[in-house]
Parts: structure tokens; sequence; C-alpha cells
């Protein structure tokens, strides 16, 4: 897919642990974990909202846009 | 999805009742045929004939097989009865998964679609049938005057649009399961 989600970068970064994130999200680890995956369809506004304030960046930090051409590449 | 899972257990409970009292018209065909042995007619007093029923589309070809000395009931009215008895079947299994929470998973659906595909299924063998019927009994020497019947009524026609709406709803519930697939990996 053309979305990546960069999560463990995110949390490499700040040293912080998937668990640790999901409680302070208010979602489930094994939910955080198919996102950080990539085998989410969506991200909630609401979702997106709570990893950033608890990560302290912005989605483009998490999200990134991959062509499908480097992909293929 | 609680108040689903209640209902289809009723239902399943119904539908079994239901199959309970087909499996009792269909093995009232035979004791139907022993009671019109002309040999054994004075063994037994029982007449259950009647419980086996020849739908309409078909009647008058019953009076035909009637007049040629031939059982309509067993000849006719066992496919009907076993027809019926796997609709039956089929929807006890359906309601079954539903009883069990899977609404959207792929089982039920394909359920959906094998009860759409034999009721779209059964006009085809309603007009089907009694022509191959009347080629056996010709070739078997049964008889030779039996003529070669097909009729279209009403209940084929309904059975058609059943069908297609069943057909119609399996669509629906794809679009729903991969809705639901959707909305499962929505973080």
């Amino acid at each position: 897919m053309a979305i990546v989600i960069e999560l463990d970068v995110m949390l490499a970064k700040r040293k912080m642990k998937l668990n640790d994130l999901a409680e302070a999200v208010g979602i489930t680890p094994q939910n955080l974990s198919v996102l950080k995956s990539g085998r989410a369809k969506a991200v909630r506004f609401s979702t997106l909202d709570a990893i950033c304030k608890t990560l302290e960046c912005s989605p483009g930090d998490i999200l990134l846009y991959q062509s499908d051409d480097k992909d293929k590449q | 999805m609680q108040k689903i899972q209640k209902v289809s257990g009723i239902i399943r409970t119904l539908i079994l009742f239901l199959i309970a009292l087909r499996v009792v018209f269909i093995f009232s065909v035979p004791v139907s045929v022993y009671n019109q042995s002309p040999a054994l007619s004075n063994k037994t007093e029982v007449n259950i004939e009647y419980l086996v029923d020849v739908q309409s589309s078909w009647k008058g070809y019953a009076t035909m097989l009637d007049n040629e000395q031939l059982n309509s009931q067993l000849i006719l009215g066992l496919p009907e009865q076993l027809f019926i008895l796997v609709i039956y079947c089929l929807l006890w299994r359906l309601f079954g998964f539903y009883q069990q929470g899977q609404v959207f998973s792929a089982e039920p659906i394909n359920q959906l679609r094998i009860i759409a595909g034999c009721i779209l299924l059964w006009p085809v063998i309603t007009i089907i049938y009694p022509i191959l019927t009347t080629l056996l009994l010709r070739f078997s020497g049964a008889s030779d005057s039996l003529p070669i019947y097909v009729s279209i009524g009403t209940s084929e026609i309904t059975n058609l649009i059943t069908g297609l709406i069943v057909y119609v709803i399996s669509w629906i519930m794809l679009e729903a399961q991969k809705v639901n697939e959707e909305q499962e990996l929505t973080i």
C-alpha cells in the first residue's frame, strides 16, 4: 500500500514500548500492533490525535506516502 | 447481537419441528403405498395417503398418473417433500451460524447462496421432472399413453422471484462482510 506507518521508528526515537503507548492512547496493544504492521484499513482522527499527543509528533512523522512504483522496485 | 442469537435459537427449534413433520410426511408415502396394495389392504385400516399432497403445478400430472394406475404420491409427492426437507435443513444450518453469532462471516453467506441456488433450481426441476418421468415410464413399459406434461404455474414464478431475492440478499451480506472487515481493521 502507498501509505506506510512508521510508528516503530517514532517509538524507538521516544524510547517507548508499544504496550505503554497503547495504554496512553487507550486502545488495545493488539490494535496498535495491527496499525504498526500496516494491516489497518483506516485510522480514526481521535486515535491519531492521541498517538501524536503521546509521542509529541505530527501525523506526518508517523504516516508516510510511498508510491507503489517504489514498492515494486 | 444477543437478540439475533436468541431469536435464531427459537427459529432453529421451529425449523427442527418442521423437519420432524416433513420426515413423518416422507415416511407416510411408503405407508400409503402399503395401504394401497390390494393384497395387503385388508391387514390395516390406517389410511394416511393424503398426508403427502402433490403441488398445484403437478396436480394435473398427478391425475394422469392416477388414471394410469400409478402412485402419484410416490412419484411426485416424495421429490417435493425431499426438496422442502433440504431447504429446511439448509435454513437450520444457516440459523445455527446466526445463533453462534456468525452473521458476517463467509459460512452463512455461502449457506444463503446455496439456499438461493436450490430455490432457483426448483422451478427447473418442476418443468423437467414430469417429462423425464413420462419418458422413463414409457421406456420401462409401465405406461404407453402417458403424455409429455409441461406446466409452469404461479408457484414456479414465485420460487424464481424468491430465489433471486435470496441471491441478492447474499450479495448484500457479502458487501456487509467487507464493511465489517474494514470496521474491524479501523484503529
